[in-house]
């Protein structure tokens, strides 16, 4: 089993307002699998996750240790959706994919046809001269991830942005990521505060800890063996039994 | 949006009876009086508006003025716009400093200063037109820079976007809407203060017209060019949300 994203004692931390040093991430190690097509990182509410992310993205460069993605040294950023919706209103729909096309200097019928795809695979046919203004959390979750895909890259970065939806949306963009992770072999790395979908949309999850903030321990979700009951039971009793994480910080 | 028709239609009605209602007082009932002039006067001092007061060409200076300073500010800010908006430089810190100082400086002051330095010169308007314009847009602008969601700027990285591109295509964009949106309030206060200026100053623009007419104490006249200044702003602040809407304002399909 080869390890695909590898993430090594990530520490971060910074000076507060009050002068003291605050340790946000404290070495914070774990790697995922080839097989791990979808990961969760489940996490207390305001416990670093975003900014774990945005170190292994590459936005935050500011940190110690080290990220591999396949073995190597991540060259470029990993696409990273943050948790409020993030396509651009500006722009319509096929202008936000478009913008990636154009920032790799791609044009012409390879850009169309590639545009066409992302916007068949992200189920926003029939809205491409849609704007995002005054659209649904799950429309503009579709737009910043067919904009995500554009970039090619092997794995994408979500924080949390699922929290404001409701369930049934929840549900469609779960299935949504788990076709396209298979389809295009993109592997997902989700931050996450909610037990349910972490469970609902994982193949693995880690469980982190809040001050600071470390790997507690990882999950293998096997939904073969198990109905997504008994999974989410299985998380509940063993953040309680650990008694490290504050339940009150999850969303159950 | 039919609220909005509605309410518009509303305005419409009030106003066509407010102007009935002059009509019919200052017409037939209150004649001879010193608060409005009678409708048949303000008709008649048409003629000599355009004839001994040569509203055409103070007109035309006033709104020269006017649209000169603010697309040139409008478009100087829109040149340098990808420095203007990235990250913190000493240009944006001293416009920012001087805005800031200059809210607490009443306009007509600046106006004395330049009156000082420039004596009677038609560039007077032209300067401080320009430079209210320049400043307003510019604190605008701050303001409005420090209210751009991190999230859009880390999308916009994380795919690959430069610095250059983050503040062409995001930075800018996402103020653009606002920094549009406030023209027709400096377009209101630049018509208020260029025909202070020109009142004060002489010379040439409506301000000269305003003035006039009171030094002859020409009610009518008076009564006629305020119509039609209202007229022009109307107009113009018009075309200016026409436009806004047209390039701006972003579509809610």
């Amino acid at each position: 089993m080869n390890d695909f994203l590898e993430v090594r004692d990530i520490t971060k931390s910074y000076i507060g307002e009050a002068g003291s040093k605050l340790l946000v991430l404290d070495k914070v190690s774990f790697s995922t699998r080839e097989e791990d097509y979808i990961t969760s990182i489940l996490a207390p509410a305001s416990s670093g996750k975003t900014t774990l992310l945005k170190i292994i993205s590459g936005l935050d460069y500011q940190h110690e240790g080290g990220i591999l993605l396949k073995g190597n040294k991540v060259a470029n950023k990993i696409p990273f959706i943050p948790e409020r919706p993030s396509s651009f209103p500006w722009l319509d729909v096929e202008g936000n994919i478009n913008l990636v096309f154009k920032m790799m200097e791609e044009s012409g019928n390879v850009a169309r046809y590639k545009m066409r795809e992302l916007i068949d695979m992200t189920g926003l046919t029939g809205y491409e001269n849609h704007f995002p203004s005054n659209k649904s959390q799950g429309f503009r979750f579709r737009i910043s991830l067919a904009r995500t895909i554009a970039v090619s890259s092997a794995i994408i970065l979500l924080d949390d942005s699922f929290k404001a939806m409701d369930n049934e949306t929840k549900d469609e963009l779960f299935q949504l990521l788990k076709n396209i992770s298979v389809e295009r072999k993109i592997r997902f790395l989700i931050a996450s505060s909610n037990i349910p979908d972490a469970f609902t949309v994982s193949d693995r999850i880690f469980l982190m800890r809040k001050n600071p903030v470390s790997i507690v321990s990882d999950i293998n979700i096997d939904k073969n063996n198990k109905g997504p009951e008994q999974i989410k039971n299985q998380i509940t009793a063993f953040i309680k039994e650990e008694n490290i994480i504050n339940m009150a910080n999850f969303s159950i | 949006m039919e609220n909005k028709i509605n309410r518009r239609g509303k305005y419409v009605y009030l106003l066509v009876a407010f102007v009935l209602f002059w009509i019919v007082l200052f017409e037939f009932i209150l004649s001879s009086n010193l608060i409005l002039p009678r409708p048949y006067f303000v008709l008649l001092s048409l003629g000599d508006l355009f004839a001994d007061y040569h509203l055409i060409f103070n007109i035309f200076s006033t709104i020269s003025v006017i649209y000169f300073s603010i697309i040139t500010a409008f478009f100087i800010i829109w040149l340098f716009r990808i420095y203007l908006v990235n990250g913190h430089n000493i240009i944006r810190y001293t416009v920012a400093a001087l805005g800031w100082f200059a809210g607490f400086i009443p306009s007509i002051l600046i106006v004395l200063f330049l009156f000082y330095w420039l004596g009677s010169s038609e560039y007077v308007k032209y300067i401080f037109g320009f430079f209210s314009c320049f400043i307003l847009f510019f604190i605008k602008l701050e303001d409005e820079t420090s209210k751009i969601g991190n999230e859009y700027i880390d999308a916009a990285a994380s795919i690959g976007a430069n610095s250059k591109m983050i503040a062409g295509k995001i930075r800018w964009k996402s103020v653009e809407p606002a920094i549009a949106g406030y023209i027709p309030e400096i377009h209101l206060y630049l018509w208020s203060m260029i025909i202070v200026i020109e009142y004060i100053k002489g010379g040439s623009g409506l301000g000269v017209v305003f003035r006039t007419a009171l030094l002859y104490r020409d009610l009518p006249v008076l009564f006629s060019s305020a119509l039609i200044t209202v007229i022009v702003v109307f107009i113009g602040e018009s075309l200016i949300k026409y436009l806004n809407n047209r390039y701006f304002i972003r579509s809610a399909n």
